[in-house]
C-alpha cells in the first residue's frame, strides 16, 4: 500500500486589511473540493483565529494574523491523486495578495521502507509508464529537430548550416519554454500533458510538408515580385518560416519536461531527477536512431508520420492509463492518431503527391 | 532589482553556455569536415554533448560547492576546449594514413582490410566522441553550481534566471558559430578563442576575489594562459603540420622508408600548403616536386582530390572530346555546372560550333584560383572567354528555376562524399537536367563508376591495374548511379573511364552510341592515346537497375555506398 502523502504549506500577504469574507473564500474551496467531516475554530484576543477542518483525506488548518494582513494555510492529504496544486490556484484567484510562499511536502518516504515492500506496488507501475512515456517523447522530440534541419538542407541547401541553426534553436527555444511553463501550464497536469503531446504531434509531423510548401510559396513570390530568391527578402521569409517552426517545436518540447518533472515528483520526490535523466536518455536513442534506422529506412514525409503517430499513440496511452476523462481531448487525440496511421500506410503514394505538387513545381 | 553581484553571475552564465554550445558545434563540424558523413557525426556529437550534460547535472549538487569547483571546471574546459580540434585532426591523421599508406605501398588487400576494420571504426569513433562526452559533462556541472552560488550569496533562489541566461547565451553561441566563427574562421582558431573566454571566466572568478589567492589558483590559471598564448602563435604552424603530413606524409614514406627523425626533417623541407578557406570548402594548393625535375600542383576541396596538373588534360579531353565522339554531335548552347577551374571550358573553346557557353560557378574563390597567373597559362584564360558567360550561383538552384533549354549539359561537381554533395546526384537533380535539354540534347556527367577488370595481362600490358577487386560496395555504387539517373528518365546512359576517371553521357533521342574511332574526330585529342579509346568499348561496369538504389534529396542512397568513410 502507499502511504505517502502530500503537504502543502503556504503563507499569504494580503495587499490589503484582512477581511472575513477572504478566510470564508479559502474555506470554501476546501470544502467544495474536499471531504470535510469536522469544524473546529477559534477565536484569539485581542486577534488571531485558528480554523482547523478534519477531511476525509487527512486535516486542512489556518492561523491569521490580521495585524501583519498574514494568514498560514496547512492541507495535509493521505493519498497522491489529489491535484494540491490546482486547488491552490484555485484559493489564490479569488484574492488580493501582495506576496505568497509555498513548499510541498511528500510524506511518508523512507528507503529501507520500500525495500522491504519489494513487490510491484501500484506507485512502481505509474513511475515505470511515465518513465517510458518520457523516453518515447523525448526521442520524438529531437527526431522532429533533425528531420526539420534534414528537410532544410534538402529543400533549401547548406547543410552545416541547417544543422548548427537547428541545434541551437531547438535549444534555446526549449529553455524559453521550460520558463514559460508555470504560466501556461496551469490546471490538470495530466490533461495538461496530453493535450501538448497531441498539439507536438500535429506540428512535428506536417512540419517537413510546411517546409516545402514555404519554399513553394518563396519561389512564387519571386517570380511575381521579380526579386532574388537569394536577396534578402525572400531568404528572411524563409529563415523565419523555416525556423519559426522549428522554435515552436522546441518550445512545446520545453513545456513538456517539466510537466513530466512534475508528474515523477508526485509519485516520488527522486522521479524529479530520474525523469530528467531518462529524458536525456530519449534524446540520446533519438539522435542515434535517426542517421542509423530512422533517415535510411523511411521516405522523408513519413518519417513525419511515424513520430507523430508515436506521440498520438503516447498520448493515448497516458489518457487512458491515468483514467483521464475528458472527451475533448480523447477525440482530437484519437483523430490525430488514425490520420497519421492513415499517413503512414499511404506514405509513399504521399511522398510522391507532394513531391510533385511542392518540389517539381517548375518542371 | 538585482544586486550586482548577482548581475555579474548571471553575465558569467550566459558567457559558459556560449563556450559551451560553441565547442560542441566546433566539433561536430570538425568531425564532419574530416569524414565528410555530416548527419552521422552531427546526430552523435550531440547526442553525447547531450548525454555528458545530463550526467554532469545529476552528479552536481552532490560534491560541488562554491567558486573554487567553478573555477577548476573552467580550466578544464579551457585546456579541453583548446586541444580538441587539433586532437580530432590528429587522430584521423592515425586513422586515414593507416590504411592510405598500405595503399600506396601496394598492400591492396591490407587496405581494404583496414578501410573496412570495425575496429579501426570504433576506435576512431569512441576516441573522438569521448572529447564530446567530457566537454558536456563539465559543462553540465556549471548550471546547478551558478545555481547554488547564486542560493548561497543571496539566500534566494534564481533557477528560472540561471536558465534562462543558459539558454540566451546557446541561442547566441550558435547564431555567432553559424554566422561568423564557420565562415570567417577556421575550426582551430574558434577553439583557441573560445578557450580564451573560458579563461577569462577563470581569471574573473581569481580578480573578483571569489577565490582565496593561492598558489593553486594563480600557477594553474597561469600555466593555462601561457599554453593558449603558446597554441595561438604555434596556430599557423600546427595546420601547416597537419596539411604536409596529410597531403605528403604517405609519400615520404614510401618513397624513402625513413626514419620518424628524418621524416620531420623530410616535412620541414617540403613548401607549406596553401590553404584557403571559402564559404563553401576549404581549398588546399599543394606542390609535388616529380622525380625529372617537374613540378604537379595539386588542388583540394575539403581534402578530395580536384585535380593535378599533370593529369588534367586525359581527365578534361575525357570529359569534353571523348563524350562528343560517342554522341556524335556538335553542341551550340551548353551549360557548365562546376567546373570553376575553367580546363573543361579550355577544351570546349576548341569547337567553333559552340556559340554561347552558361557556366555557374559556387564558390567565387574557385574562380580567383583559376584566374591566378599560374592556372591562366593552363586553362589559357577560358574564363574571360567572350562565348562563356560565367555566373557566380547555385548551379541546382539555376537548373531549376531557367527557362532556357540546352543542346548539352557538362556536369562537373565534387563527387558525393557528403550530403551537401550528394544533393546533386540526385534524382530530383537529374530530372531537371533532363527537363532543360533540347529533343535530341545530351548531358556528361563526372561521377564515380566501377569497372570490372579482367586479368588478361596481355590486354592491359602497360596499364595501371588501380583496383583490382571489384567489390559488392562497387556494384553497389554503380547501381546507385545508374538507378538514378535510369529513374529521371533518361534511357540512353553510358558509363565510360579514360585515364582513370570515369563518365557517363547519357541522351534524350534514342540514337545509339558511336564507338567507331574511324568516324570520329581525334584532332582535338592531344594526351588521350588511342589505346585508350579503343578500350572503352570494351569496358564493362556491372550495375543493377532498381528503385531501391535511386538517391533522392529526400532520401540519399549515394553516402551508403563506401564513398564515405562513415
Amino acid at each position: 500500500m502507499d502511504i505517502r502523502s502530500q503537504h502543502m504549506l503556504v503563507d499569504l500577504w494580503f495587499q490589503n486589511e484582512l477581511k472575513s469574507s477572504d478566510i470564508e473564500n479559502i474555506c470554501s474551496v476546501i470544502e467544495s473540493d474536499l471531504t470535510v467531516i469536522k469544524k473546529s475554530s477559534h477565536q484569539f484576543e485581542p486577534h488571531g483565529e485558528t480554523i482547523v477542518f478534519i477531511l476525509g483525506e487527512s486535516h486542512f488548518s489556518l492561523h491569521t494574523y490580521p495585524e501583519h494582513n498574514y494568514v498560514t494555510l496547512d492541507v495535509y492529504i493521505c493519498n497522491m491523486d489529489v491535484d494540491l496544486h490546482a486547488i491552490l490556484e484555485k484559493i489564490v484567484k479569488n484574492l488580493d495578495l501582495l506576496h505568497i510562499e509555498r513548499k510541498f511536502l511528500t510524506r511518508g518516504e523512507w528507503e529501507e521502507f520500500d525495500e522491504k515492500n519489494v513487490e510491484l506496488s501500484p506507485t512502481q507501475k505509474k513511475a515505470s509508464s511515465l518513465l517510458v512515456i518520457t523516453f518515447i517523447v523525448a526521442a520524438c522530440s529531437i527526431i522532429y529537430e533533425l528531420l526539420m534541419a534534414q528537410t532544410l538542407s534538402s529543400t533549401l541547401g547548406d547543410t552545416t548550416f541547417r544543422y548548427n541553426m537547428t541545434i541551437g534553436l531547438y535549444i534555446a527555444a526549449m529553455g524559453i519554454g521550460a520558463l514559460c511553463y508555470e504560466k501556461l501550464m496551469k490546471g490538470d497536469k495530466l490533461q495538461n500533458l496530453a493535450k501538448l503531446e497531441g498539439v507536438i504531434s500535429i506540428v512535428g509531423g506536417l512540419a517537413p510538408i510546411a517546409v516545402l510548401f514555404g519554399d513553394l510559396v518563396a519561389h512564387w513570390l519571386t517570380k511575381v515580385m521579380g526579386i532574388n530568391y537569394f536577396g534578402f527578402f525572400i531568404q528572411t521569409y524563409l529563415s523565419i518560416f523555416c525556423y519559426g517552426i522549428i522554435v515552436l517545436i522546441g518550445f512545446l518540447t520545453g513545456l513538456e519536461l517539466p510537466l513530466l518533472m512534475e508528474l515523477g515528483k508526485r509519485i516520488k520526490e527522486k522521479y524529479g531527477s530520474i525523469v530528467l535523466s531518462v529524458d536525456y536518455l530519449g534524446t540520446l536513442a533519438g539522435v542515434v536512431a535517426f542517421p542509423i534506422i530512422i533517415f535510411p529506412n523511411f521516405e522523408l514525409f513519413s518519417i513525419g508520420f511515424l513520430v507523430a503517430f508515436l506521440n498520438a499513440c503516447v498520448a493515448l496511452v497516458l489518457y487512458f492509463t491515468n483514467g483521464i476523462k475528458n472527451i475533448k481531448i480523447m477525440i482530437p487525440l484519437i483523430l490525430v492518431a488514425v490520420f497519421y496511421l492513415v499517413a503512414l500506410i499511404n506514405g509513399s503514394t504521399i511522398n510522391q503527391f507532394i513531391l510533385k505538387k511542392m518540389y517539381y513545381f517548375n518542371l | 532589482m538585482l544586486d550586482k553581484s548577482v548581475k555579474q553571475t548571471l553575465v558569467v552564465t550566459l558567457l559558459l553556455s556560449f563556450c559551451s554550445i560553441v565547442y560542441e558545434l566546433t566539433l561536430a563540424n570538425t568531425l564532419s569536415i574530416l569524414t565528410g558523413n555530416y548527419i552521422w557525426w552531427h546526430s552523435w556529437t550531440i547526442g553525447f554533448y547531450i548525454a555528458g550534460l545530463g550526467f554532469g547535472a545529476l552528479k552536481a549538487g552532490k560534491k560541488l560547492n562554491s567558486w573554487r569547483e567553478l573555477f577548476w571546471i573552467e580550466i578544464g574546459l579551457s585546456i579541453l576546449g583548446s586541444i580538441s580540434v587539433v586532437y580530432v585532426h590528429f587522430l584521423y591523421l592515425v586513422f586515414y594514413s593507416y590504411d592510405y599508406m598500405a595503399y600506396m605501398g601496394g598492400e591492396f588487400y591490407t587496405a581494404s582490410y583496414i578501410q573496412n576494420s570495425f575496429y579501426m571504426k570504433v576506435f576512431f569513433f569512441v576516441m573522438a566522441q569521448s572529447v564530446t562526452f567530457l566537454i558536456g559533462l563539465l559543462s553540465g556541472f556549471e548550471i546547478p553550481l551558478l545555481m547554488k552560488i547564486l542560493k548561497e550569496s543571496t539566500g534566494k533562489d534564481h533557477e528560472n534566471k540561471v536558465l534562462g541566461f543558459n539558454y540566451i547565451g546557446t541561442l547566441v553561441g550558435t547564431l555567432f558559430f553559424a554566422l561568423f566563427f564557420l565562415p570567417k574562421l577556421d575550426v582551430f582558431w574558434t577553439a583557441i578563442i573560445v578557450a580564451g573566454m573560458n579563461l577569462m571566466i577563470c581569471l574573473y572568478i581569481v580578480l573578483q576575489r571569489r577565490v582565496k589567492h593561492s598558489p593553486d589558483v594563480l600557477v594553474p590559471s597561469a600555466l593555462v594562459f601561457l599554453f593558449l598564448v603558446f597554441m595561438s602563435f604555434k596556430n599557423d604552424k600546427i595546420v601547416e603540420t597537419y596539411l604536409k603530413i596529410r597531403y605528403h606524409a604517405h609519400r615520404i614514406i614510401t618513397e624513402d622508408k625513413t626514419q620518424f627523425g628524418t621524416f620531420l626533417e623530410h616535412l620541414n623541407r617540403i613548401k607549406p600548403v596553401e590553404r584557403i578557406k571559402s564559404l563553401y570548402q576549404y581549398i588546399d594548393v599543394f606542390e609535388v616536386d616529380e622525380k625529372d625535375g617537374t613540378v604537379e600542383t595539386i588542388v583540394t576541396m575539403d581534402s578530395n582530390f580536384q585535380f593535378s596538373t599533370l593529369t588534367e588534360k586525359f581527365y578534361h579531353e575525357g570529359f569534353s572530346h571523348v563524350a562528343m565522339n560517342l554522341v556524335g554531335q556538335r553542341p551550340k548552347n551548353i551549360l557548365v555546372l562546376g567546373a570553376g577551374d575553367g580546363f573543361l571550358l579550355r577544351e570546349l573553346l576548341k569547337y567553333d560550333e559552340i556559340e554561347k557557353i552558361t557556366h555557374i560557378e559556387l564558390d567565387p574563390e574557385i574562380l580567383k584560383l583559376a584566374r591566378r597567373d599560374k592556372f591562366k597559362k593552363i586553362n589559357k584564360s577560358s574564363l574571360d572567354n567572350p562565348r562563356v558567360n560565367t555566373i557566380v550561383g547555385d548551379g541546382f538552384f539555376y537548373l531549376r528555376n531557367t527557362d532556357e533549354k540546352f543542346d548539352a549539359i557538362f556536369i562537373d561537381f565534387p563527387y558525393p562524399k557528403n550530403y551537401n554533395l550528394a544533393r546533386l546526384y540526385s534524382v530530383e537533380f537529374y530530372t531537371y537536367v533532363k527537363a532543360r535539354l533540347k529533343p535530341d540534347g545530351f548531358a556528361v556527367l563526372d561521377t564515380p563508376v566501377f569497372e570490372k577488370k579482367s586479368f588478361d595481362k596481355k590486354k592491359y600490358y602497360g596499364q595501371l591495374i588501380d583496383k583490382p577487386i571489384f567489390t559488392i560496395k562497387d556494384l553497389q555504387n554503380n547501381s546507385i548511379i545508374l538507378s538514378t539517373i535510369h529513374y529521371s528518365g533518361f534511357t540512353k546512359y553510358l558509363p565510360y573511364k579514360v585515364g582513370g576517371e570515369s563518365f557517363v553521357v547519357m541522351r534524350n533521342s534514342d540514337t545509339p552510341f558511336q564507338f567507331d574511332l574511324d568516324k570520329a574526330d581525334l584532332s582535338k585529342i592531344e594526351s588521350v592515346t588511342d589505346v585508350q579509346l579503343r578500350a572503352i568499348s570494351d569496358q564493362y561496369f556491372p550495375y543493377e537497375i532498381k528503385e531501391k538504389y535511386v538517391n533522392s534529396i529526400f532520401h540519399p542512397t549515394i553516402l551508403d555506398a563506401g564513398l564515405s568513410q562513415f
